[in-house]
């Protein structure tokens, strides 16, 4: 028991001390550059009706297959350090042993998951300033966008649901939202992770790159076969998706999956770690 | 000593550091061709070699962190690869030296010697001063000079006092007096009954410091001394 608290205390410090970096700051940049883009016209219709949006806005932008996927781009990016044979793992790696450092590594992949979407909500709110608000409910703005054809009006590219407000608190929608995406971001850098150590580290940038486009092209070719847009763990991102009405895989479901799929994930690259010969690479 | 000869010794004799019958290859090229070595506790062992030669390779293997082709690797009598998969109880240094460029020296040596539940400051702060660098300095370790780099790199391999340390050439882009300094460390090592497989191209480092010397070329290993 003492072993594995030493290993999940080990893992969140190796991950504290390494989420901060410069590929995060360029994540950060960039997000808030796609999210200026899509929030402004929005702002600027607060702005006109001087009443500040409520902070609840990512469930409907992650309803946009194309933000969706600048959002995954910017996620692999995060990720690009991915198979961590940085030279300077060297002296953690003799520390901790094989198994132990991956098993860090799997954890600080994990967290990374969970707090990119919960950097995702702050950005979100942090673009639409000075026109916010925090309220316990989705708020005036909202409530308009989804009942008026102000988003025509405005040019506002994003689909506000008023199915999907009238029936969840913004706190269910967004809290859903951080754990689908917390576990589909980590399945994406543990793919990644597995697919580096087994074949390469470019082979893992472009079948992770594929999940991403593979989920635009789905939405692009869904009203002939449906089931297709699912298959892509990315979709699942999708507020609609996670509170569809009965065709689609329930919340439960999709996190039943991931934990599978994560499960064996980390089963794969335990494998693996054992068996490889490291090669390091300066960081570039 | 013939060849046969120095195997036959290597493998009676109770090193606590031996390498038997190793070969590595990279695709087609052979870089350890049937290696034999063995270092006795308390001993300075010396590999000299030229570039390319294979020490770097043999030293990862040693580690851990490169798998052999064929042969076997022990260490404290534990077989590398079927009793341990990494030497965790060694201080090491291994190509050039790498740490968090964005953080002082002192925090690099505080999150390493934290990863084995360590945490005493004191401890670092004199580990620090003893290769001649400044526990209290901010500088990043992104701004240190190659030097003060190798210096924080022997900082790390001996802090948690490991009884074995496998350095690959520790003197690189030290000045002559940090050449000497590191000379008198290792030789008070060594005093302390540590063990010490070192690297060098140095044959003042060879004459000065080592009990044993091997020559590796192209992959092969003869004792010289």
């Amino acid at each position: 028991m003492s072993k594995i608290i030493w290993q999940i205390r080990d893992g969140i410090r190796d991950f504290l001390k390494n989420f901060i970096n410069v590929r995060l700051i360029v994540f950060i940049v960039l997000q808030i550059f796609i999210m200026h883009v899509y929030l402004y016209p929005i702002k600027k219709f607060a702005l006109s009706a001087s009443y500040p949006v409520s902070t609840w806005v990512l469930p409907f932008l992650m309803k946009d297959i194309y933000f969706r996927f600048f959002f995954i781009a910017g996620v692999m990016y995060f990720y690009s350090k991915i198979p961590f044979m940085q030279s300077d793992q060297i002296y953690q790696i003799i520390r901790r042993g094989r198994i132990k450092w991956a098993l860090g590594k799997i954890i600080g992949i994990i967290l990374s998951g969970f707090f990119l979407m919960l950097l995702e909500v702050f950005l979100s709110a942090i673009v639409l300033l000075p026109s916010v608000m925090l309220e316990a409910g989705w708020g005036k703005v909202l409530y308009t966008l989804a009942l008026t054809d102000a988003c025509e009006k405005y040019h506002i590219k994003l689909d506000f649901s008023y199915k999907i407000m009238d029936s969840y608190t913004p706190f269910q929608g967004l809290g859903v939202l951080i754990l689908v995406g917390g576990f589909v971001l980590s399945f994406i850098g543990l793919f990644m992770f597995a697919v580096s150590l087994y074949i390469s580290r470019l082979c893992a940038v472009v079948a992770a790159m594929f999940f991403a486009v593979f989920s635009i092209m789905a939405a692009n070719i869904s009203y002939i076969v449906y089931w297709i847009e699912l298959i892509s763990p990315i979709s699942w991102m999708d507020i609609n998706v996670l509170f569809g009405n009965g065709n689609e895989p329930t919340v439960k479901c999709v996190i039943a999956v991931m934990v599978i799929v994560i499960s064996i994930l980390t089963g794969l690259i335990l494998i693996k770690i054992r068996k490889i010969d490291f090669c390091w690479n300066k960081e570039e | 000593m013939k060849e046969g000869q120095t195997i036959q010794v290597i493998e009676n004799e109770n090193g606590i550091i031996k390498v038997l019958h190793a070969r590595k290859s990279f695709k087609d090229v052979r870089v350890l061709n049937d290696v034999n070595i063995s270092c006795n506790k308390g001993e300075i062992c010396g590999i000299i070699g030229r570039n390319g030669s294979g020490k770097t390779v043999l030293f990862k293997a040693i580690c851990g962190f490169l798998k052999l082709d064929e042969g076997s690797i022990w260490v404290e009598g534990k077989e590398m690869q079927k009793d341990i998969d990494m030497l965790t109880t060694a201080g090491i240094i291994i190509e050039e030296p790498s740490f968090l460029s964005t953080r002082s020296g002192m925090k690099n040596l505080e999150f390493l010697y934290m990863i084995q539940n360590k945490k005493n400051r004191e401890h670092l702060c004199n580990i620090m001063k003893l290769v001649g660098l400044n526990p209290s300095s901010k500088k990043r370790v992104g701004n240190y000079s190659m030097g003060m780099k190798q210096r924080l790199a022997i900082a790390q391999a001996i802090m948690e006092e490991q009884q074995i340390l496998i350095l690959d050439e520790p003197m690189n882009g030290l000045d002559n007096e940090g050449v000497e300094d590191m000379r008198n460390l290792f030789l008070d090592l060594k005093k302390q009954g540590k063990t010490i497989l070192l690297a060098t191209h140095n044959m003042d480092d060879i004459n000065l410091l080592c009990d044993k010397v091997y020559e590796i070329d192209g992959g092969i290993v003869r004792q010289l001394k």
